[in-house]
């Protein structure tokens, strides 16, 4: 996470000031009530709480936008992150569980780095509190700081089992959203090789353990939290009894015993939110790094000497049976060779026009002679056929000035007419 | 999908939140007279410690029951929606794009249940205690009553107005961020084969352009919640003013001012609750528009009830026409297809070669005309019925492990089929080992019509030859769909889809 904030150091350190100040705001409106209460009530007081409140609205315009974008800033800087990861080489993770990762965990460690600074300033705004009280009546601050630290401190208990379950929820998750994938992708062999029932049955299965699984998590964290709001509840029992019993307080006192003990345990929630979700964004920060690793491939080595065998300006042919290594050959000499272009076995096109999805915003023009078939708005994978997926995809590959192409494929589904004039070229 | 026991744990739900809501408001009664009446009546202090307790006894209550609730309507909404899909028409699937269908599934789904359930539960219980602070404000002046009424207008119409200005930024930011994710998705499939061709920097280039204009437009959407944060604030500290003034300039308990400090400082949880929910409102509308739709699709296939008692013998198709809108891909077309015989479908692509399978699958129903199948019409059938004669073998399972590819149901065993193959079936396979699996699939199934479509690439011919006699010898019918002149030689007959 560390690295994260260290991407963008100046907005981090903006965003804590901005939120300083606008989180610090309230002790004063507490002080200045204490005093109307204590028999000050005039309408200078009631005028400044007034001005107050004015002010903290302008601080939280200014940290809105300043919190939004340092957000950006973090969550650009683990795109590019997972950017790079794909740019080195193939991810080990399917698809679903890449863009899930982007999706999801970006946003919730993004957001647990902006609860922290948050988290910060109101831990500021306790000790301030606890000071300000200390100085009216130490015994009872003593008592109403006691309650918050137990709501802590129960929390942090339970940090193990709020992993354990958040691991568990996000991993039905990410089953759900991979066997949901298959069946939109399969769904045709789905149909006529009448799997419909297989699937029905795992997918219910899968969504019957994840209830289980997060109903338990959302008791046991409503729990938690009712737990800690109790501790509000505390502080004012305790209060009411000092003031009645020992009457020491003056009402002003009392008002603001009240009101901090309420900010206080509103601090304890906050505390206590930040251990569980620190403790599952580590999760989500695995999750995400995991889900970015880079396949483990061994360095194809081949003891052929292929490359000095293959003559420019000509076509040359790569035969070989099953499981010979043709296209671990054509893999390696496109590793070896800088001047040459590869298309591989598996291939896609973006959902963007025809001209972008073969020129890819080079200035380029090109041949549109095999291409007529292919209507020039969007085209995407989806809406042509293999033949004309194929094509455009060659048309691509043949658009850049290399001199060696290397054609992983056999041609299978272009016809035979088109496949003579292709050679030609 | 409402049931009886819901309607009871509903009811049970609504009576926690109004004893809730009750407390809530009596409470701090007691807590602002002690502020005055300086007593040492016990009896005030232990109605409050009461008080208290019962609060968090309830609030415990209504969280298991509310939690239960939750996750049932999310189990039995989400079950209903992924069969829906799984038995929806192929053609209904085809027209909606994977990540819209997945969405709606998975987000959209618990966003609605999220609106039923949280949003409309906080409103009654916020509207309740705003009830009754308003009526005690009332009772005892009528100034703080009337600017407490001010006040709640005013922060409900900001409160509408900044969600209807919002609703159209919301579904701005939430596509952008679906076209930059699906701008990931295709670095992810993309970038290897860009890689080889050294245009990478394309995709870099198009990526950055979609996280700008994410992030602007998340920029915009994202200072909504603050706006309706700062509202808050300001409606609030106003009514604390005004109950402050009234406090130095008329002549009023100061308890009871007190006690307006100390509700307004209570207030400040709900209306958080409710302002985080109202932020979901536009995107809950849309994602209720998008459940309810996909909830709504009927299957349009028509079924009979004859079944299908033997093997197939012969298909077919009586003057069929078929096409996708007005585009006629299959125009009056007139086939045989009989058992013994090898049939190769050939034709440039998009001439409707899958289109025919998918008919005769009856995944769809022509437009005019009949198919038949052992001379009966295809719509004569029980759902389902014809598939169980007919293989279809094509190559998109990409993901699948070798073993899943050849015996999905584990019919034989492992050994076996290593035995035939005479490799081992683990993830080093090369494309053409790989791709044998399907025609070895083909010549173990047991049913006696087998679709092969385009599952010939990368395998050596002569394994081809070897498969294809053994094919001949069966009494099947065998329909392949291939490019190959080599493979189409041995065929019994050749169906050009271009004639058609």
């Amino acid at each position: 996470m560390i690295d994260v904030i260290k991407s963008s150091k100046l907005y981090f350190f903006l965003d804590v000031v901005i939120w300083f100040v606008a989180h610090n705001l309230p002790i004063l409106i507490g002080l200045l009530i204490q005093t109307y209460f204590d028999g000050d009530n005039t309408i200078f007081i009631a005028s400044c709480v007034c001005g107050l409140v004015l002010i903290q609205i302008v601080c939280i315009l200014i940290g809105a936008k300043v919190d939004i974008t340092a957000q950006h800033k973090w969550a650009n800087f683990m795109y590019k992150k997972a950017y790079t990861a794909i740019e080195q080489s193939e991810i080990e993770a399917k698809q679903g569980e890449f863009i899930n990762a982007l999706n999801e965990d970006v946003n919730e460690i993004v957001g647990t780095i902006s609860y922290m600074i948050d988290t910060a300033c109101n831990l500021i705004y306790g000790i301030i509190v606890i000071v300000i009280l200390g100085h009216i009546d130490i015994s009872l601050t003593a008592f109403v700081t006691l309650f918050p630290i137990l709501a802590i401190g129960l929390n942090s208990l339970i940090k193990k089992s709020v992993e354990k379950y958040s691991i568990q929820s996000k991993e039905y998750s990410n089953r759900f959203s991979e066997e949901l994938l298959n069946l939109l992708n399969h769904s045709r062999e789905i149909r006529v090789s009448r799997k419909e029932d297989d699937y029905s049955n795992s997918l219910d299965e899968i969504v019957n353990q994840q209830k289980c699984i997060e109903l338990k998590f959302s008791v046991f964290k409503g729990l938690f939290s009712t737990f800690s709001s109790a501790v509000t509840d505390c502080n004012l029992i305790v209060t009411i009894f000092w003031y009645m019993h020992f009457k020491t307080l003056s009402p002003g006192a009392y008002v603001l015993f009240i009101t901090y003990s309420f900010d206080l345990s509103s601090l304890a929630i906050y505390m206590s939110t930040l251990i569980v979700s620190l403790q599952s964004t580590k999760v989500y920060i695995q999750d995400f790094y995991k889900k970015i690793e880079n396949k483990k491939r061994n360095r194809i080595v081949i003891d052929d000497p292929i490359l000095s065998k293959i003559e420019y300006n000509s076509i040359n042919v790569l035969v070989g049976k099953n499981g010979s290594g043709k296209s671990m050959s054509l893999e390696y000499i496109n590793t070896q060779l800088p001047d040459s272009v590869m298309l591989p076995e598996n291939y896609h096109l973006m959902d963007v026009s025809k001209k972008e999805n073969i020129c890819l915003n080079q200035a380029v023009d090109y041949d549109n002679l095999f291409l007529e078939d292919i209507l020039n708005e969007h085209v995407g994978n989806d809406n042509l056929s293999g033949g004309q997926q194929f094509r455009m995809v060659l048309m691509r590959t043949l658009l850049t000035d290399a001199k060696i192409i290397l054609i992983d494929n056999n041609f299978m589904s272009v016809d035979s007419k088109l496949r003579k004039k292709y050679l030609n070229i | 999908m409402i049931e009886k026991r819901d309607y009871f744990q509903l009811l049970l739900h609504f009576l926690l939140i109004v004893v809730l809501s009750l407390i809530q408001i009596i409470y701090p009664i007691f807590v602002s007279e002690i502020l005055t009446v300086q007593s040492t009546v016990n009896s005030v202090f232990v109605i409050v410690c009461s008080l208290i307790v019962g609060k968090m006894i309830v609030n415990i209550c209504d969280l298991i029951l509310s939690g239960s609730m939750y996750w049932n309507f999310f189990k039995r909404l989400r079950m209903k929606l992924i069969h829906n899909l799984i038995y929806m028409d192929y053609e209904d699937i085809l027209k909606r794009s994977v990540g819209e269908l997945t969405q709606t599934v998975e987000n959209d789904s618990s966003q609605v249940i999220e609106f039923y359930l949280v949003f409309l539960m906080t409103l009654l219980k916020d509207i309740l205690f705003l009830l009754g602070v308003v009526c005690i404000a009332f009772i005892k002046s009528w100034i703080i009553g009337v600017s407490l009424i001010v006040m709640l207008i005013f922060l409900f119409i900001v409160f509408r107005w900044i969600n209807k200005v919002s609703e159209v930024k919301w579904a701005q930011t939430k596509q952008a961020y679906q076209n930059l994710f699906d701008m990931f998705s295709m670095c992810y499939l993309m970038m290897t084969e860009l890689k080889k061709i050294n245009r990478e920097s394309y995709l870099e280039k198009k990526l950055n352009t979609f996280i700008r204009f994410a992030f602007k437009s998340d920029l915009i959407s994202g200072f909504i919640s603050y706006q309706l944060w700062i509202s808050t604030i300001f409606s609030f500290g106003m009514i604390k003013f005004i109950v402050l003034l009234i406090g130095c300039t008329q002549n009023i308990n100061l308890s009871f001012i007190y006690l307006f400090v100390y509700y307004i400082d209570l207030l400040d949880d709900p209306i958080y609750e409710l302002r985080t929910q109202m932020e979901n409102i536009p995107s809950a509308k849309k994602a209720q528009e998008r459940v309810f739709a996909l909830l709504k699709i009927k299957s349009k296939l028509h079924f009979g009830t004859k079944l299908l008692n033997s093997n197939i013998c012969c298909i077919d198709l009586d003057h069929v026409h078929f096409g996708y809108n007005e585009n006629l891909v299959l125009k009056d077309c007139s086939l045989h297809f009989e058992n013994g015989n090898i049939y190769g479908l050939i034709g440039p692509s998009g001439s409707g070669k899958s289109t025919l399978i998918n008919l005769i699958a009856h995944l769809y129903e022509p437009q005019s005309g009949t198919i038949y199948i052992n001379n009966v019409g295809l719509n004569e059938y029980k759902e389902k019925e014809t598939l169980k004669e007919i293989e279809y073998i094509g190559q998109n399972e990409k993901n699948m492990n070798p073993y899943e590819i050849v015996d999905p149901y584990h019919r034989y065993s492992r050994e076996k089929i290593e035995n035939d193959l005479g490799y081992t079936l683990n993830d080093e396979l090369s494309k053409g080992q790989l791709q044998y699996l399907y025609l070895y699939k083909a010549l173990m199934s047991s049913k006696s019509v087998i679709i092969l479509d385009e599952i010939f690439s990368y395998v050596d011919m002569d394994k081809i030859k070897n498969a294809f006699s053994k094919f001949k010898e069966m009494k099947k019918i065998i329909i392949v769909v291939t490019h190959e002149k080599e493979v189409m030689q041995f065929c019994d007959s050749t169906i050009s889809m271009e004639d058609l």
